[in-house]
């Protein structure tokens, strides 16, 4: 008899099992040594060890849907501060808007005078109020169950949200840094509805009279979409697109529409915008694969052009043509690209579409010139200060 | 978001939808709406006068049910879409690959053709 331990566990051979060295003859049949194995043992003492539970808050809607977080005796605080523990960036949430910890073993909640109130299973918290596992607590439009789960499970959560993190942060260091000098100038904005969204978007000097322009938005959000849309921004990055021009906006949505189809992507479908900017002529070459409009908004501010082709979506039909059109672009003008998010908004009354928000374009420029940040509070006005439902994903571009 | 499925014949399924087709919505009926459609390998429309909304999730399902009946020799029509939704429709340039009937009795046309 002879043993091998492996961690924690001895296996032993039986001394007929040892395998003979020989010669090794493909006719000969294999045999698999019998193994037994020493399992380690329990005494009933330690089976009958209880697992430690903790407290944790779920959002259970909102924008960081699914996060868990540990609650103790030490409070955390909710509210729009981006310093807090959670931090919710809406409108109708206080600075410090609300206070959770766990008093004598249970979860308990004070409103931290907030006007818009704190609610805890649908009654508004005036005093500390104990918040019982299975309950819900509500601040603005955000939703938070209160819940029991093993040490175990809250570190394996915790760990996933920092992943997830991570990939956020990743996809951000994808993205061009803005022009704030120079002739032509870009600003953007990008905000996921989950922690990670499938919009994309860029930029880049393709020779000292050609620069292009791309906004791209994969169906959905959350992971898959991320991931789909990390594969497109590289090879627009990069420019590895066989075969094709990336000064012709045909070639490369056709270049894009062989590489990327449904069925190899887990049917994940893009859509696109993207454009080449002639610095000599002051023409912009432009496609669209089921993408809206772009607007073109010149310095008077007087309309707003709307720049779109009739290409499919990117990715459902092999071997779709996706036409190309041309603008000139008048000295001053500022082109808006922007993700469905920013659009398909609920109002507190009806749901928006394009042509409400299009009439936000054209308005005075934002004073401190940022007009992704003046547009993204026309939509959070919009929709009252409620979560967006989709990413929100805006490239702003001011031409000399 | 609802889900309902008739027979209009033995060869063409009907399916009526109602309330929002965004994320939350797709993920209620998603599964259930492939397993519908697909496997018998018959043709069907879907009645859109009850969806007030469709997102990017709502069109990658009807093009992955459309797409994956195709291989089966069916065929998939939508119609009675809202303006709002056929809006939608349009910028992605869907009936391209889904065919969208104005009516059921065109939508019964397309499937059967």
């Amino acid at each position: 008899m002879c043993s091998v331990a492996l961690g924690r566990e001895v296996f032993r051979y039986a001394a007929g099992d040892v395998p003979q060295q020989e010669p090794d003859d493909p006719q000969r049949p294999r045999t698999t040594p019998r193994l037994t194995a020493s399992l380690p043992t329990f005494s009933r003492h330690e089976a009958a060890q209880p697992v430690e539970q903790v407290f944790s808050l779920v959002v259970a809607e909102g924008r960081e849907e699914g996060r868990r977080i540990a609650l103790s005796e030490r409070a955390v605080i909710a509210g729009r501060d981006p310093n807090l523990d959670i931090v919710l960036p809406d409108d109708d949430v206080s600075r410090l808007h609300c206070l959770i910890s766990v008093v004598n073993g249970d979860v308990v909640v004070e409103n931290l005078g907030s006007t818009n109130g704190t609610f805890v299973n649908g009654q508004r918290v005036d005093r500390r109020t104990a918040l019982p596992v299975g309950g819900v607590l509500r601040v603005g439009e955000h939703l938070f169950r209160c819940e029991r789960c093993t040490r175990r499970d809250l570190e394996r959560a915790e760990e996933e949200y920092r992943d997830l993190q991570r990939a956020a942060s990743y996809v951000q260091t994808l993205l061009p840094p803005p022009l704030l000098d120079g002739p032509m100038r870009t600003e953007w904005m990008l905000q996921p509805s989950a922690r990670l969204g499938g919009d994309a978007l860029g930029y880049s000097r393709i020779d000292d009279r050609h620069f292009a322009l791309y906004l791209i938005d994969v169906s959905g959000h959350g992971v898959s979409a991320a991931m789909l849309s990390v594969s497109v921004l590289n090879v627009l990055r990069e420019r590895v697109l066989p075969a094709t021009d990336f000064k012709d906006p045909v070639g490369v949505l056709s270049a894009l529409n062989a590489m990327f189809q449904m069925d190899r992507h887990d049917d994940h479908y893009f859509t696109i915008w993207y454009g080449v900017y002639d610095s000599f002529d002051r023409l912009l070459t432009y496609a669209t694969g089921g993408h809206h409009a772009g607007y073109l908004v010149p310095v008077e501010r007087d309309h707003a052009r709307a720049l779109k082709t009739s290409g499919p979506v990117i990715g459902a039909i092999a071997g779709a043509c996706f036409p190309a059109a041309q603008t000139d672009v008048p000295a001053g003008s500022v082109l808006y690209l922007f993700s469905d998010g920013v659009f398909e908004i609920r109002s507190a009354e009806r749901q928006l579409r394009l042509s409400d928000f299009t009439t936000f374009l054209t308005l005075p420029i934002a004073a401190d010139g940022s007009e992704c940040r003046r547009l993204f509070d026309q939509v959070k006005s919009a929709c009252r200060g409620r979560p967006l439902e989709d990413d929100f994903s805006m490239l702003v571009v001011t031409f000399p | 978001m609802g889900m309902l499925v008739t027979a209009v014949d033995d060869k063409i399924t009907k399916v009526m939808l109602n309330g929002r087709l965004d994320t939350v919505g797709v993920g209620q009926i998603e599964t259930s709406f492939a397993a519908t459609l697909v496997p018998p390998g018959k043709s069907a429309i879907v009645d859109l006068s009850g969806v007030e909304f469709v997102a990017s999730m709502g069109i990658r399902m009807l093009i992955s049910v459309a797409r994956a009946m195709h291989q089966r020799q069916a065929k998939l029509a939508i119609y009675n879409a809202t303006s709002l939704v056929q809006e939608v429709f349009d910028t992605v340039k869907l009936s391209d690959i889904v065919p969208i009937g104005r009516d059921e009795d065109d939508a019964r046309r397309i499937v059967s053709s």
